[in-house]
């Protein structure tokens, strides 16, 4: 029942966070369109989180079996077929894809092919692709239009040479070498599979250390697993060029503790921080507040103007499908009148690479810095039974605590299974358990998630295997 | 083997105790019978012995936490031996906290629904670090759930704008103190009447006894001491007052076994203090006095026993010496009655048409009115008066 509009929701984007906004609000009764001028799942599901999965699940493979002295396979002349790599990838999107063009039929709401531009708090105009217009009006507009790949100052991407993530998904040839610029997640997880690939892989990080934005003592194991993986870590190293050269090459100079570095690579992948894709949404017109090209919002999704909403990367901060996903419902049930509120505190952060990575709550540093009395419990893999019977040495579990309370701040994973592990230390978080609690629940033996229960257990010295 | 050591039951009303002090560290050797820990209950510290030889394996209750009675608080064997895994858990000592303030009265079910606080375990452990009942916290999660937002929102509400020197956290003596007080209050129908007498007498009494034990290098008598005398000879005669209501029932007392209320000030108990004179009825003053010193000294330096501070059948309290001329105590639960003793302070009066300088006292009696009226309470006083003004003798 929209009354005087045609859609009580229109939503912008139907990535993750926006199909999911209208799923929710149709599951709430309200009428609702959906705007995209791309493909159905956005860049989660076509260029980002799913197709870089497949990648790393055929990485995985390929680094198991490059190990006989470990696994006791011995498989000769392992040979790859990219061709048939790349189809699979595409077959999962695809079918995914069909999975949310189904959930949308069966949630009767409007699809919308084209772009769409704010041009009143309760209109949006569509361009489609035959140049053809029209203008929806809709009681609320969800904004959840995403990001896209960096542009940065010192290069110009090609998708021949100088590659975005979006471009690197779709090569068609696996190159010689690599430079990937950005040691955060996507930098590393791209690293890992193009060097299972059999690319010979560098890093450049602008920061001190890998994975930035993460608990410190992540980033610095990393670095060494990803040294005895034979990839090259620079980190402290700022790139100031990178230019495809006459010889089908690339030349990259980078500095790195006031030293210039010189060196050709055949090609360059550009991994560093999205962009927001604010621009030609008109919302400087209607008076949406933004900073620094993202939409503010606070914990209910509203942006500044009431009745419009804003979710997923759009919106900055934690830029993962997941963030967007509950952004989305969060977005749906206010305009159904729940009251709903995001708690960014308990969102995970995962790396796909093997070994996994995965975080949630604060840093060690994040929580000293807030005046916490910090005590820290952790427990090394080479210590668990599981990790030894997989043939897994590297990693540790680390639970950051408030001394006087318990409160557990933070929890850092790496280690096999580590991003489906950290799912029960965030709900132990959102249930507001202490280390106490999270220490004292029977784990199954062996597990990689009894070492989440001896980190526990270390806060207040109570380990048992160590 | 291991042995346990619990905490101990003093009293049947004991429903828990305070760890005072560990006096040895785990792995120390300790002997059968030899202190291993002071514990208050009561008002009372006490020094629990170790139930057997060897060494203190665990201490599993810190210092000034409390402990249910019966819960094991150490564990005593031989030298590397496995200890249960046991803690005084954050839980349980909220759900005893909760059991202990459930107004006596309050229906069973509701008294149920108060024990099974919904909170997670933060904000219990938050609540209990800001020393607040948990069940006074309404929760805002799931089902009624406290979280840990809604005690920081309390706290936050319940932030006192005034500057706050010190917190002190009641406990100890003091919240037993506490507990009685409002109990008394809650439970007893509270009468007080006052009466003047005329101190001349005791005065001339303690003045003579005093100058005589004084000259045998020892502490004299006090006026406390000369009023549990007389009350005592007033209480043989008027036993209704020396009773308590048990039920449906008044029990009277044949004992007369009066405390007193005093003020300690030591390093091993400080507060107010009941110090019990048994048999009172029975003792000369000198022997009243004596004994009254001999247990302040006990509870001062941690040594009072049970005994020394329980079995009361009425209480005085003297707040004279302060130059208080009247005031209402409160009864000391469940004793009947309590007499409260002011100044002795010199007045004009007219004896037989004339105005005469006499030193005057005022006793106030708080009594129970359920199971004792008006005219036998002031019958008790005026045998007292006349007992202080005529008749007493050490």
């Amino acid at each position: 029942m929209a009354g005087p509009f045609s859609y009580d929701v229109a939503v912008i984007g139907a990535g993750i966070g926006g199909y999911v906004a209208a799923i929710r609000s149709s599951q709430l009764g309200k009428k609702v369109a959906l705007i995209e001028k791309d493909k159905l799942g956005g860049t989660c599901l076509n260029w980002g989180c799913i197709p870089t999965k497949t990648l790393l699940a055929t990485a995985n493979l390929i680094n198991e079996v490059k190990r006989p002295e470990e696994t006791g396979i011995h498989a000769e002349n392992v040979t790859i077929d990219f061709e048939r790599i790349r189809a699979r990838k595409d077959a999962v999107i695809s079918r995914l894809v069909d999975g949310v063009n189904f959930l949308i039929r069966k949630n009767n709401i409007q699809l919308v092919p084209g772009k769409g531009t704010i041009v009143s708090k309760n209109h949006i105009l569509i361009q489609k692709a035959n140049g053809a217009e029209e203008t929806i009006e809709a009681k609320n507009i969800v904004i959840a239009v995403g990001s896209e790949e960096p542009k940065p100052g010192y290069a110009e991407i090609d998708e021949e040479r100088i590659l975005s993530t979006r471009g690197a998904l779709a090569i068609k040839d696996i190159p010689k070498s690599l430079a990937v610029i950005g040691g955060d997640i996507m930098g590393i997880e791209f690293a890992y599979i193009f060097k299972a690939f059999g690319s010979d892989v560098k890093i450049f990080e602008e920061a001190s250390s890998l994975l930035p934005t993460l608990d410190s003592e992540l980033g610095r194991t990393y670095q060494r697993i990803l040294k005895k993986n034979d990839i090259e870590v620079h980190v402290a190293t700022e790139v100031k060029s990178a230019k495809a050269r006459l010889n089908g090459k690339v030349g990259l100079s980078a500095v790195s503790k006031g030293s210039l570095l010189e060196l050709e690579t055949d090609k360059v992948l550009i991994a560093t921080k999205r962009r927001p894709l604010t621009r030609e949404l008109g919302l400087e017109k209607i008076g949406v507040q933004t900073r620094d090209g993202f939409i503010v919002v606070d914990e209910h999704m509203r942006t500044s103007i009431l009745n419009i909403y804003a979710v997923g990367d759009i919106t900055g901060g934690k830029m993962f499908a997941h963030a967007a996903v509950a952004g989305g419902i969060v977005a749906a049930e206010n305009i159904a009148g729940l009251g709903s509120a995001i708690n960014y505190k308990t969102i995970p952060t995962c790396m796909y690479t093997s070994p996994e990575a995965a975080s949630v709550g604060l840093s060690e540093d994040e929580a000293k810095q807030e005046g916490y009395n910090v005590v820290v419990g952790k427990f090394p893999l080479l210590a668990s039974s599981a990790a030894l019977a997989m043939g897994e040495r590297e990693g540790f579990a680390k639970v950051v605590c408030d001394g006087e309370s318990g409160e557990i701040l933070g929890v850092h994973l790496i280690g096999p299974h580590a991003t489906d592990i950290i799912a029960e230390a965030a709900l132990a978080m959102k249930l507001e358990c202490t280390a106490e609690e999270l220490g004292s629940l029977i784990h199954a033996h062996p597990t990689i998630s009894e070492a989440l229960m001896e980190a526990a257990r270390a806060v207040s010295k109570k380990t048992i295997h160590i | 083997m291991v042995t346990d050591l619990v905490m101990p039951r003093y009293s049947l009303t004991m429903k828990k105790g305070t760890i005072i002090k560990w006096l040895k560290e785990e792995g120390e050797p300790v002997s059968k019978g030899e202190p291993v820990v002071e514990v208050e209950a009561d008002k009372v510290t006490t020094e629990v012995e170790a139930p057997a030889s060897g060494v203190l394996l665990k201490i599993c209750a810190q210092e000034q936490r409390e402990v249910p009675v019966g819960k094991p608080i150490a564990f005593i064997g031989e030298p590397g031996e496995p200890v249960p895994e046991v803690e005084v858990g954050v839980e349980e000592a909220v759900e005893e906290e909760t059991a202990a303030v459930a107004p006596a009265r309050v229906p069973e079910r509701e008294e149920k629904e108060a024990l099974r606080v919904r909170a997670s375990p933060l904000a219990r452990k938050l609540a209990e670090n800001h020393g607040i009942d948990i069940t006074l916290i309404p929760g805002t999660g799931p089902g009624g759930r406290v979280t840990r937002e809604d005690v920081l929102q309390y706290i936050e509400l319940h932030k006192d704008i005034r500057a706050v020197k010190e917190v002190i956290p009641i406990r100890g003596i003091q919240k037993t103190i506490a507990e009685h007080m409002s109990l008394s209050v809650k439970t007893v129908a509270h009468c007080s009447i006052t009466l003047q007498v005329d101190a001349s007498r005791i005065v001339e009494m303690r003045r003579r006894i005093s100058a005589e034990i004084e000259a045998q290098g020892k502490r004299g008598v006090s006026y406390t001491d000369i009023l549990v005398k007389a009350a005592a000879k007033a209480l043989k005669e008027n036993p209704i007052v020396n009773s308590t209501l048990d039920g449906e029932q008044l029990k009277v007392f044949d004992d007369v076994n009066i405390g007193v209320a005093v003020d300690v000030e030591g390093e091993k108990a400080s507060g107010l203090l009941v110090p019990v004179i048994r048999h009172a009825d029975q003792r000369s003053l000198l022997e009243i006095s004596e004994e009254s010193k001999a247990i302040i000294e006990r509870a001062r330096t941690g040594k009072a026993t049970h005994e020394d501070l329980t079995g009361g059948t009425f209480t005085i309290t003297n707040l004279g010496m302060f130059g208080i001329e009247t005031f209402v105590p409160i009864i000391n639960y469940p004793e009947t009655a309590i007499l409260g003793v002011g100044a002795i302070v010199e007045k004009p009066i007219i004896v037989q048409g004339e105005f005469k300088a006499r030193p005057l006292m005022n006793l106030t009696l708080s009594f129970d009115h359920r199971v004792v009226n008006g005219a036998p309470a002031a019958r008790f006083m005026q045998r007292l008066k006349k007992i202080l003004e005529e008749e007493i003798t050490d």
